[in-house]
């Protein structure tokens, strides 16, 4: 598995390894505004981020992940900002190893993708 | 009776001797203000004249045969040489503010995906509050090389400086330099190793380069209408002409909000400001802290121009209030600072009241009118004199956008858009008035007026212009050649040739003018016309 999203101080991660892509954003209501134009977000290829959601909208958006199949981990904000920055699986699956979570094999887009 | 005449005669003469009085002292301060706004004016219409000939020689020399380290050359980098491998190179991250940009988002993403470079990534700063958003969350989006990421926010703190500072947070570790483009920009394939090829070009200069500045060629719809062909005319000459001028004669050169590629290093020392006009704001910074710009013509991204006479009076009420503003804060600072040469600090001091120079127009010409109506003018006032002035004020833009626009090579057909430029300067002129004086006695800066972009596009950008610019310089002998033998025009009617011409004498008139009032009270052809009278008497 290589989908996974995280929730750390008030932010919410959606996050893939491996070749697993991102999911359709647009399957969030727009009631829950998460990637609206009112909250804050930011979009890479392999990770979502919403800051400061609302505890409600998180259950919500968790329920709609859990359906798409994304896991829940923990790990630490820094390194999931890391990967926001670099998308260095290499350092990703440092920590997520120490925090025991199965990850995917190591490549973040497939090389035949469409450009 | 007698006696009640005289009195009423003597009230008589001495109201007309106090009207007289007060006429005359209206009409001679009149004067003297007219003509000291009249020359503080000159001075920008000398640089604009003097710029149009330092273009046209710098673009007539083949500068093949100078030195590779002369001036000219740096500036007319030629492209061919060095080019680091692919793979190889500096990582880049573009930045592209964006707000609103339906009409263009999809289009410079796609632009800025086909850029032949390996190691770069885009990160699209948003403020939008309309389906802009959608488009950025395309999951295509995710499947391109380069990397793309999206930083959304829900405010719009800052306007274009936050955005940009925002996206700054979010740079790829590696990243050696960062890109901006503004949302209505098409860059070309190649335009990251221009940037890269400049800045090594630059790398043993004394004065360390933070920043390479492109040219923004407003051009995609210049057939859409009279306002978008005044405006192609107006940027050709700044961008041809004026900020090559500056670049040869080593001046303070401006970032300007697009096109320019930042040392990632420095941009992260300096940072961007709130200001509404963050570009100017920075290039202040940055000279402060010791460093320079690099412009370059050669590096061109096309772009569109407002279309209506409203959008561009809001876009440059803002330009002359942020700029204006930034000036009174940062002024006393760069005229102490060690950090700059006596040739920035001019440039600064030249700049420093561009866009109060409608005030000065609007009050110079009101007191020329004034001072024309009451006829009492200084001894050495010829009514050539203020004639002169007023034309060579009035022409040196114009001057200006031709030049621009005949070295592109568009002569032909842009030559139209310089006249409207001139109707449109006189619409904007008294809202720039207001807004620069706004900038200057206001405590806190007003708000960001974004100038709406339509997506609309009349002409594609084929290359390079300039003239084929390298092309052109190589072969310009031969083309020469062969115009004359084919069309047989004399060389002093050819476009260069009248452009400098009315260039020089357009400087010269009104200072000669000046000069042979002050020494003789008569104006310049009744000076000729006493020396010709005196050589024939022997």
């Amino acid at each position: 598995m290589g989908k996974h999203y995280s929730l750390k101080e008030g932010n919410l991660y959606i996050f893939t390894t491996g070749h697993d892509l991102l999911l359709d954003l647009g399957v969030f209501p727009k009631e829950l505004n998460l990637f609206e134009s009112e909250s804050d977000w930011r979009i890479s290829p392999w990770i979502a981020v919403v800051e400061n959601i609302l505890q409600k909208t998180a259950e919500m958006a968790q329920i709609i992940l859990q359906l798409n199949e994304y896991e829940k981990v923990s790990l630490s904000s820094k390194a999931l900002e890391n990967y926001f920055l670099d998308g260095n699986e290499q350092v990703l699956l440092e920590t997520m190893k120490e925090a025991s979570i199965e990850i995917a094999p190591l490549i973040n887009l497939p090389d035949d993708a469409p450009s | 009776m007698k006696l009640n005449f005289n009195y009423l005669y003597f009230q008589y003469v001495l109201k007309e001797g106090v009207r007289d009085l007060q006429q005359y002292q209206i009409g001679l301060a009149a004067s003297y203000l007219a003509l000291i706004l009249g020359l503080f004016y000159f001075i920008y219409a000398v640089k604009y004249y003097f710029s149009s000939l330092t273009a046209i020689r710098l673009f007539s020399l083949d500068t093949f045969k100078l030195p590779k380290e002369h001036i000219f050359n740096r500036i007319l980098a030629p492209r061919e040489s060095v080019q680091t491998p692919l793979g190889d190179e500096p990582w880049v991250s573009i930045h592209l503010p964006f707000f609103n940009e339906l009409n263009v988002a999809r289009r410079i993403l796609e632009a800025c995906i086909e850029i032949n470079y390996t190691n770069f990534e885009i990160v699209v700063a948003d403020d939008s509050r309309d389906t802009t958003i959608e488009i950025l969350r395309d999951r295509g989006w995710r499947h391109c090389k380069p990397i793309i990421k999206f930083v959304h926010r829900k405010d719009r703190a800052g306007y274009k400086g936050g955005a940009l500072q925002q996206a700054m947070k979010f740079l790829h570790p590696l990243t050696e330099y960062v890109v901006v483009f503004d949302a209505d920009f098409v860059p070309p394939k190649n335009i990251l190793r221009q940037f890269i090829h400049h800045f090594m070009i630059h790398e043993q200069d004394v004065k360390p380069v933070a920043a390479v500045q492109g040219y923004q060629l407003h051009y995609l719809n210049r057939n859409e209408n009279w306002i978008t062909k005044s405006v192609r005319a107006e940027f050709s000459g700044s961008y041809m002409v004026e900020r090559v001028t500056e670049e040869v004669y080593g001046m303070m050169k401006m970032v300007s909000g697009s096109v320019f590629m930042f040392k990632a290093k420095v941009l992260r020392e300096l940072g961007w400001t709130q200001s509404i006009t963050e570009d100017w704001d920075l290039t202040i910074r940055l000279y402060l802290a010791g460093y320079k710009v690099v412009y370059t013509p050669l590096i061109q991204a096309p772009a569109e121009i407002p279309t209506t006479v409203r959008r561009i009076i809001r876009q440059r009420m803002r330009w002359a209030e942020g700029h204006t503003f930034a000036v009174r804060k940062y002024f006393f600072s760069v005229i102490r600072s060690g950090k700059l040469t006596l040739a920035e600090k001019l440039e600064f001091l030249y700049f420093a009241p561009y866009y109060l120079q409608s005030c000065i127009f609007i009050i110079g010409s009101i007191s020329w009118i004034i001072a024309q109506h009451c006829k009492h003018h200084p001894s050495f006032w010829t009514p050539m004199l203020g004639w002169s002035l007023v034309l060579s004020n009035f022409l040196a833009i114009p001057i200006m956008g031709l030049t621009g626009i005949f070295l592109e090579g568009d002569l032909v057909e842009d030559y139209n858009g310089v006249f409207g430029f001139i109707v449109l300067s006189y619409f904007i002129m008294p809202y720039q008035a207001y807004a620069s004086l706004k900038g200057l006695f206001e405590s806190e800066e007003g708000y960001w007026v974004r100038t709406l972009k339509t997506g609309n596009v009349t002409d594609h950008f084929l290359g390079l212009k300039i003239r084929g610019l390298i092309d052109w310089i190589k072969n310009l002998r031969q083309i020469r050649e062969y115009d004359q033998n084919k069309i047989q025009i004399p060389s002093m009617f050819q476009a260069k040739n009248i452009l400098a011409f009315s260039s020089l004498f357009l400087v010269l008139w009104p200072v000669l003018e000046l000069i042979s009032g002050i020494s003789t009270g008569g104006n310049l052809v009744y000076l000729l016309d006493c020396f010709i009278k005196g050589v024939r008497n022997g």
